[in-house]
């Protein structure tokens, strides 16, 4: 080799090290991987933040002896945005708070609409924050969620978290990413619907929905959102009581097929709403037919009552004016909605 | 006989290769939020025009190209239209082609310094890239041919597992429908702006002289293919984009496929980041794709470039290439500005440039078709 | 002076001379290279040049016409048998003129006359009997060598669950025996090329003529022309010499030994080098894939074949992969690790004095010791060894509190990946490499393994081994040949040789098979219909 291309290889190997990750990655011993947020609201227009983050001494070995209340830890700190929030709890301990893995936000339900927004947008635009993180409503606040740990969960898992991840547990499927609320908000609908978890003793419960426009929130209880859940076809595997209860149906499973209809004179949302599952044979003389009479008025009646409430309260939770300014050049204005009710419960394989 | 290490001409496979590369590179996460800022919901209109006119000067220049003597492109054109028009398309086209590079590099940067390593010192990876591509430089140019025959494929299986994956996200599949009425002049100049991945085409000519004689008469068969697998892809990245996120969301977005990608879950297997897959991607399509193009940019200059250069063409065009990026990030590292720079400014030149001499060398060529009968 | 004394001086002086005439003689290379006529002086030059060597035997005769003969032979390397019977009771009884010993004398099968010593020298230094006879200027070179040689035993580095067992051994004829009885076709040809002016070693290649590209023919034999050496001591030193990158950490030639691999890839077109000394054979040229081939690949179904390939495969990727991966994932994109597993790795490295990867790099240490004295020791020590040291080392080490439970998983299965590679020689190739990836990925993370990975393709990929590129069959791609790939086809389907080497015969199978597929069962239904 040339000494020429001797100092050409040294200087080059020199400068290649100087280019090196390292700066700008902390080491393992120093890393604080958080696996939850929560956000409140704050004084004087910051919120308050809160990182839940797992023990660090946690080893696969020492799981099960671990007591629920010291399997997490939670920090809190008063800023206006996610990344300060990030840098003030890295003063507080030794270590650099990665956000990559967060599982899930919940956000207080004490904040108002404009602010819910920002926050989203806040979280959007964090480089280190996945997008793809659940979000949820949290009541009484964020921080109380957290701090919920039910027994049946184990370090690292948490529950919320767990919770929106298993789509075959829940026979409402309400889940939300943070992203697809972001979008929600940008497409013509401009309208997401947010899971709510609400802390009861020491559990959590997930039972409501919220409303969520640019300006302002609709808050839907259990019965509400298990309709808009039936509209939305978001309704699987779970239980159908008709007849005061006395007859019901098992294993339901409710698809919706949604399209925008335009005749010359107007404009219709058609809907046609599809029931699947199994009677329990629960008396004699059975009448199948019947059944399936009241299940689909029952349905119907639910699907127009949610129906109704969103054009009166200027929210689109079903995503029809996305459809009506996609399919038509029509404007955007929530059309008539003809709704199908079809039911093809099946009677019980098992008993006559 | 003995046998000796050399040059070898390449086959079909590695000439699609090579075309299915020069789209991967040339910023393909980048673009559809261009798309739909202009064209809004009929950006797939404009998407299937753009590829319309990217065929045609894809098929006018194999066609010219097979029907013209010379080793490259640069003799070819002295064939055709002489030496003096030569040298003015090489320089204009060659001066675009750099400057492509230049930005989708410093787009390349913005995209890993943004989203895959934030915080990362941009002018560090820079610096990476062009000491990466002085040492590829210095291999022979079927090296990273061969380079294309063994990533390509595989990076193509792993876009379109990814989009499968992406599939499980898409919540509008009606945003994918196109609105009428159609504003023409805006989905005109979208058509023009998407026509930016064909900037860097010179190469396309010197390409099929290095094909093999036996399979010469399957190119133009093999160039319909491969740009229509380069469409089909884009618009399967396109429409991935367009039913996650609707139009208004990828307009919204400042790198919709990335954060498409991104978006996807999957926590039930071991990989938790399948979005920096399109970073790998990325990389390994666009350090080999830059290479390709230096090498091809160090031979045209050996034509047309000063002797006092010597043998250091390659240098030359990786020192421009690096000083153009470094302007351009030194400028902005704001990939919106990069975008416009690429979409709004270089992409309708080249429209014009491309479709002139295409077409000027494409009628010269028929012209000389049918003298020839005529004479016989 | 007494008479012993000078007895003494005369005998110290004589050894004297002969030793100064056989240094002169070993500088001296003009001297006068022909026979005389002369025994004695014959006699007398043997004796001197070989130093009196006392497996030097030489013995003069007188033969039934009355003509003195000399019969010299090293003694261990003849057989003293046919000596005696074939070439000494013949002599004494016959009754013909020198001339014509060949023909109506001797009894042995391969008589050469020869008038140069420099023929001469080699060829009774292998074992041959030379006999000079008064008056003549040329001498009989008589065939007597006798091969000490080991029984053809299994293959010990290539170790075969079903077909074949046979290895070579040292000896180059032995060799060709094997080769020959198993491809007993006159195209079969052996080339002979003397290598090393000191040593004299027979290389002969072997290649199978209207199958082999003669270009690649060709230019083994210039390259092997080409080498002007003292000596070359085995195959690894000639295949260093006629390699193409000689510099680069991977090999571009297989060594194997075993002997129906040998005679596969020359059915398929290949050379092979044989070497004599040396039981390893040079089988080129040699892509990357050949060396993840092995013998048992064709004696065992496509199916099972092909699965053991695809493990091969993954085991070379764990081998490359896994180490710097760990130091990804655990230093610089941790973002890339499930939670769950993060905070696993975070709580075991509590308290742990040294970053992953100085981890990887003890391991890598503690490793390569055990298996360097495991490579020295006895058997019966060696296998002790190793599980001592798996087990005690491995379990100690992470309850002394010098490295976390995971690298020991890490870097136990990198190395026992490392020895998935079925050639030998790859293995260092590979060790190498996988020391710049960690360097790359603790430096730049998943960007420099990715660098380093693009790199090493592109170095791979502009390699070729005898005009053959290294990646083939997949880079270029060469379909032909990827029929013997990761999946390697049930061998009925093979209609073609291998391409990649260009074997100007490519036909290889032409069975019409019917549509079932079983032509003769086809043939008798038909027949008893």
């Amino acid at each position: 080799m040339r000494p020429l291309q001797k100092l050409f290889v040294i200087s080059l190997v020199l400068m290649l090290l100087n280019v090196t990750a390292c700066g700008t990655v902390a080491g393992i011993n120093q890393t604080g991987v958080v696996l939850a947020l929560g956000v409140d609201p704050g004084p004087s227009g910051q919120l308050l933040w809160t990182f839940m983050f797992p023990n660090p001494t946690i080893t696969p070995s020492s799981e099960a002896s671990v007591k629920p209340s010291e399997e997490f830890y939670t920090l809190q700190s008063y800023a206006s945005s996610l990344v300060q929030a990030a840098e003030k709890i890295s003063m507080l301990t030794d270590r650099h708070v990665y956000l990559g893995d967060i599982q899930v936000v919940a956000v207080s339900s004490h904040i108002g609409s404009r602010e819910l927004v920002h926050v989203i947008h806040l979280l959007i635009n964090t480089g280190d924050f996945p997008p793809r993180a659940w979000l949820t409503i949290a009541s009484p606040s964020g921080e109380a969620v957290l701090k919920v740990s039910p027994p049946e969960e184990v370090v690292p898992t948490v529950f919320l978290g767990s919770y929106f991840s298993c789509q075959i547990c829940h026979a409402i499927q309400l889940e939300t990413r943070v992203w697809q609320v972001w979008d929600d908000l940008l497409v013509p609908s401009h309208t997401a619907v947010i899971p709510l978890s609400t802390v009861k003793g020491n559990k959590v419960q997930v039972n409501g929905s919220i409303w969520l426009t640019p300006t302002h929130i609709v808050e839907c209880g259990r019965k509400r959102t298990l309709y808009w859940a039936m509209a939305m076809g978001k309704y699987r595997a779970g239980t159908l009581a008709i007849d005061n209860n006395r007859v019901v149906a098992e294993g339901v499973r409710i698809a919706s097929h949604r399209w925008i209809l335009v005749s010359s004179r107007h404009m219709v949302s058609r809907w046609i709403i599809t029931l699947h599952g199994h009677w329990q044979s629960v008396n004699t003389g059975f009448k199948e037919t019947s059944y399936d009479n009241l299940a689909e008025k029952m349905v119907l009646r639910h699907v127009l009552e949610i129906y109704q409430l969103a054009v009166e309260q200027h929210v689109d939770p079903f995503g029809v004016l996305n459809q009506v300014v996609w399919t038509t050049s029509g404007k955007a204005i929530m059309p008539r909605a003809e709704v199908t009710v079809l039911c093809h419960i099946a009677a019980t394989a098992r008993t006559e | 006989m003995i046998l000796r290490t050399r040059f070898e001409p390449m086959g079909i496979f590695e000439y699609s290769t090579i075309l299915i590369a020069a789209y991967v590179a040339g910023g393909v996460y980048v673009w559809p939020r261009y798309l739909c800022l202009m064209a809004g919901q009929n950006g797939a209109v404009a998407l299937g025009l753009s590829g319309a006119w990217g065929l045609l000067i894809f098929l006018g220049i194999v066609f010219w190209a097979n029907k013209t003597p010379g080793n490259t492109v640069y003799q070819k054109l002295v064939f055709t239209v002489g030496s003096t028009t030569a040298r003015v398309v090489i320089t204009v086209v060659g001066i675009m082609t750099m400057g492509y590079l230049a930005l989708v590099g410093a787009l390349y940067i913005a995209v890993l310094t943004t989203v895959v390593i934030p915080g990362h010192r941009a002018w560090t990876l820079g610096l990476v890239l062009v000491i990466y591509l002085l040492w590829l430089s210095t291999r022979p140019p079927i090296s990273v041919v061969r380079l294309f025959t063994l990533t390509i494929p595989g990076l193509t299986v792993l876009t379109l597992i990814t989009l499968a994956l992406g599939i499980h996200n898409a919540q509008f599949p009606n945003a994918l429908r196109p609105h009428w009425p159609m504003n023409w002049t805006v989905i005109g100049s979208a058509t023009i702006s998407g026509t930016y991945f064909w900037v860097p085409i010179l190469p396309l000519a010197t390409a099929v002289a290095m094909v093999r004689r036996k399979f010469r008469r399957k190119i133009l068969r093999a160039t319909v293919w491969t740009v229509c697998i380069q469409i089909g892809l884009l618009f399967m990245l396109y429409a991935v984009a367009v039913v996650t996120l609707g139009p208004e969301g990828v307009a919204g977005s400042t790198w919709p496929i990335v954060f498409v990608f991104e978006n996807i879950d999957l926590s039930n297997f071991f990989i938790s980041e399948i979005g920096l897959g399109v970073a790998i991607i990325w990389t390994v399509s666009f350090i080999g794709f830059i290479a390709w193009h230096i090498w091809h940019q160090g031979l045209l200059l050996q034509y047309m470039g000063p002797k006092c250069l010597n043998r250091h063409y390659k240098l030359a065009i990786i020192t421009a290439v690096a000083i153009v990026g470094g302007m351009a990030l030194q400028a902005s590292l704001d990939p919106k500005q990069l975008e416009t720079l690429l979409l709004n400014d270089l992409a309708p030149l080249n429209f014009w440039v491309t479709s002139l001499w295409v077409g000027v060398v494409m009628g010269i060529t028929l012209w000389k078709q049918r003298v020839k009968k005529i004479d016989r | 002076m007494p008479e012993i004394q000078k007895h003494e001086v005369v005998h110290h002086l004589r050894q004297a001379t002969s030793q100064l005439l056989a240094e002169l003689n070993a500088w001296d290379n003009t001297k006068p290279d022909t026979v005389t006529g002369d025994i004695l002086e014959i006699q007398s030059y043997l004796k001197s040049q070989l130093l009196d060597s006392p497996d030097l035997i030489t013995r003069v005769l007188v033969s039934g016409i009355g003509v003195q003969v000399l019969v010299a032979y090293i003694d261990g390397l003849v057989d003293t048998v046919m000596v005696d019977q074939d070439i000494i009771a013949p002599i004494l009884k016959s009754q013909t003129l020198p001339e014509k010993w060949d023909t109506e004398t001797l009894h042995t099968g391969q008589v050469t006359k020869e008038t140069r010593w420099t023929k001469i020298w080699p060829k009774l230094l292998r074992g041959n009997t030379i006999i000079c006879a008064q008056e003549q200027s040329a001498v009989w070179v008589v065939d007597t060598v006798k091969y000490m040689q080991r029984p053809v035993s299994r293959p010990e580095t290539e170790a075969a669950i079903r077909g074949p067992q046979e290895a070579f051994n040292e000896i180059v004829l032995t060799q060709m025996n094997q080769i020959r009885r198993r491809l007993p076709d006159n195209r079969l040809t052996f080339q002979k090329v003397q290598l090393g002016t000191v040593d004299q070693h027979q290389v002969i290649v072997v290649a199978l003529r209207g199958v082999v590209n003669p270009g690649l023919l060709e230019t083994v034999m210039y390259r092997l022309h080409r080498i002007h050496m003292d000596a070359i001591p085995n195959a690894t030193q000639v295949g260093s010499l006629i390699r193409d990158h000689p510099r680069s950490i991977f090999p571009t030639l297989r060594y194997t030994e075993h002997v129906d691999f040998v005679v596969w890839g020359l059915e398929q077109g290949k050379i092979a080098v044989l070497v004599d000394g040396d039981p390893f054979v040079i089988v080129l040229p040699a892509t990357l894939w050949d060396f993840y081939q092995t013998p048992m690949d064709y004696n065992s179904p496509w199916y099972d074949a092909s699965f053991v390939r695809f493990i091969r495969i993954a085991g070379f990727f764990v081998t490359l992969y896994f180490p710097s991966l760990y130091i990804v994932f655990t230093t610089t994109n941790q973002n890339l690790v499930p939670y769950q597993l993060l905070t696993t790795i975070i709580g075991s490295h509590i308290g742990l004095p040294f970053p992953p990867i100085l981890e990887a790099i003890l391991m890598i240490f503690v490793i390569e010791i055990i298996r360097e004295a495991a490579l020295r020791l006895p058997k019966a020590l060696s296998t002790v060894l190793g599980t001592m040291g798996a087990i005690v080392v491995g379990t100690a080490i992470v309850k002394a509190g010098f490295v976390s439970s995971q690298i020991i998983v890490i870097m136990t299965v990198t190395a026992l990946s490392f020895y998935s590679v079925p050639a030998y020689e790859l293995v260092g190739s590979w060790r190498l490499v996988n020391f710049v990836l960690l360097a790359s990925a603790q430096f730049w993370g998943l960007f420099g393994v990715l660098w380093v990975s693009l790199a090493l393709v592109v170095e791979l990929d502009s390699m070729v081994s005898f005009g053959v590129p290294y990646l083939s069959p997949w880079i270029p791609v060469n379909w032909r040949s990827l029929k013997d790939s990761v999946v390697r086809l049930p061998l009925g389907q093979w209609r073609q040789r291998l391409g990649s080497i260009r074997p100007p015969r490519m036909s290889w199978n032409r069975t019409s098979f019917s549509k079932i597929g079983h032509p003769r069962l086809r043939y008798h239904q038909n027949r008893q219909r």
